[in-house]
């Protein structure tokens, strides 16, 4: 009998262990940096709603992407780039030209936590359980003299390999597109292989893009897309309530993730609007390019949809609020 | 009675305006000051002081001389234009600034306009380059104090 209650003991020490859930962080510091503690004060959250999440860091993306999918994890955070590929109506997010600011990205992120969008959030096995901002994506330059969307042409232009939206974007302005992945496309720009990349303010000082952009390079102060890193859940393997408190968790988070975006942006050296006059331009590509891309199946309708309703409801005078072309 | 009552308040309104435009202006020994601690507030360092100098709406021009030849000009908010001061600050390993003698004229709205010449030559990531303004500074008073409320500059970096 004695030996039956220790074995029972036993079984109940090694439960919660064998009931934990495995969360893949992509991040590019590892375990170190401010995402990773976020992720674990998550799971700190998660597991007063009786949740263990055991995490684990992935420095390469694309390796942490695979894992999902191969379900060796329950769980990941991704960019919401590559999580398109697990849910294409939130993964269109961060298509191009999407959303002007950070008012606006913070007004879709409150719609998608709403209980009426939840069935979107759902996409076959996958459910996407939480945004976040990670920034903007800007135009980062080795030369000034690249002055116009015109000079882009036939300079070398770094594109993430998964990202198909990319590398068209480098097609229609005529630059070359330069295949490369987070880990890598940094490095390529600081050592000249390539002339332009698109990043986050967050990734420059940690891959020390300045040295890139040198004495005579430039970052354009405009935003090409609002890029998040999106929670993505097997639902199957969590309880039925979990993923909206995780969205509403995760929308309570914007202003503590736009605190380190906004130190970020504030360390940028020659980080000027586009000159005067060319705004509409920029801006009328970038459109171009997502009706293009969304015909072409990359974004989602019904998010491109969603976004001009948010672009529309705060600049209720732009002349895309009076077509039909999304 | 009653015209002389209006002629009365005419002249009290008329007196008062004027008396509120003198007030409102810059005097030129205002402007000397200010432009002083302008510069001194760039030599040290002190974005404090260069954020207090600066209507938080003031409009920032600055027509960039471009290496093919011609001007590119782009239109800057106080912040980005205070925020590329502090990274200038963070990244350049030294700098000297230089200034030329301010000058001092009115505009027709009688603003203090100041248009005055600076070099910033500096050590950025190990390279030295050189950076030469011509300012052209509008300043104004917003609730009582003196502010930079335009800056326009043709800048040539090389």
């Amino acid at each position: 009998m004695k030996r039956y209650r220790w074995r029972l003991l036993w079984l109940l020490a090694l439960a919660p262990m064998t009931m934990a859930q495995s969360l893949c962080v992509f991040s590019v510091q590892g375990t170190q940096g401010e995402l990773y503690g976020q992720m674990k004060d998550f799971a700190l959250v998660a597991h007063g709603w009786g949740v263990e999440l055991e995490l684990k860091a992935f420095v390469d993306e694309r390796i942490a992407a695979e894992d999902f999918k191969a379900d060796q994890c329950d769980a990941a955070l991704l960019t919401g780039i590559r999580a398109r590929a697990f849910n294409p109506f939130a993964g269109s997010v961060d298509a191009i030209g999407g959303l002007p600011d950070y008012e606006a990205l913070h007004t879709l992120i409150t719609l998608l936590a709403r209980p009426e969008l939840a069935p979107r959030m759902r996409h076959g096995a996958y459910e996407v359980a939480g945004i976040m901002p990670l920034g903007a994506a800007y135009i980062f330059l080795n030369d000034r003299g690249i002055s116009s969307i015109e000079k882009m042409a036939g300079k070398r232009l770094a594109v993430f390999e998964h990202d198909p939206a990319q590398i068209a974007m480098a097609k229609r302005i005529g630059a070359q597109p330069v295949s490369s992945d987070v880990s890598n496309f940094a490095g390529k720009f600081n050592n000249g292989v390539v002339d332009v990349i698109a990043a986050p303010a967050v990734a420059y000082m940690p891959l020390e893009l300045y040295r890139g952009i040198g004495a005579n390079g430039v970052v354009v102060d405009m935003p090409v897309a609002q890029l998040t890193f999106q929670l993505l859940l097997r639902h199957q393997r969590f309880p039925a309530d979990f993923a909206a408190r995780s969205r509403q968790y995760f929308l309570d988070l914007f202003d503590q993730a736009m605190q380190v975006v906004r130190a970020s942006e504030s360390e940028i050296l020659f980080f000027f609007p586009p000159p005067d006059g060319d705004g509409p331009r920029y801006r009328q590509l970038l459109q171009d390019s997502r009706i293009a891309l969304t015909e072409q199946g990359y974004y989602d309708p019904q998010m491109m949809r969603l976004m001009k309703r948010v672009r529309c409801s705060r600049s209720p005078n732009q002349a895309e609020c009076s077509d039909e072309r999304e | 009675m009653s015209a002389s009552k209006n002629t009365i308040i005419g002249l009290l309104l008329s007196f008062g305006l004027t008396a509120s435009q003198v007030h409102a202006s810059v005097s030129k020994r205002d402007a000397v000051e200010f432009v002083h601690q302008y510069q001194q507030a760039l030599l040290s360092r002190d974005a404090d002081t260069l954020n207090y100098l600066m209507a938080a709406d003031a409009r920032i021009r600055i027509e960039l001389e471009q290496p093919e030849g011609g001007r590119q000009q782009f239109t800057l908010t106080a912040p980005r234009f205070l925020q590329q001061i502090r990274a200038i600050w963070h990244f350049a390993g030294t700098q000297k600034l230089e200034f030329s003698a301010p000058e001092y004229s009115r505009d027709d709205n009688d603003s203090m306009i100041v248009t005055m010449q600076q070099v910033d030559r500096r050590v950025l990531f190990g390279q030295q380059t050189r950076q030469q303004d011509s300012l052209t500074i509008r300043l104004d008073r917003q609730s009582g104090q003196i502010r930079i409320v335009e800056l326009n500059s043709v800048s040539r970096l090389w």
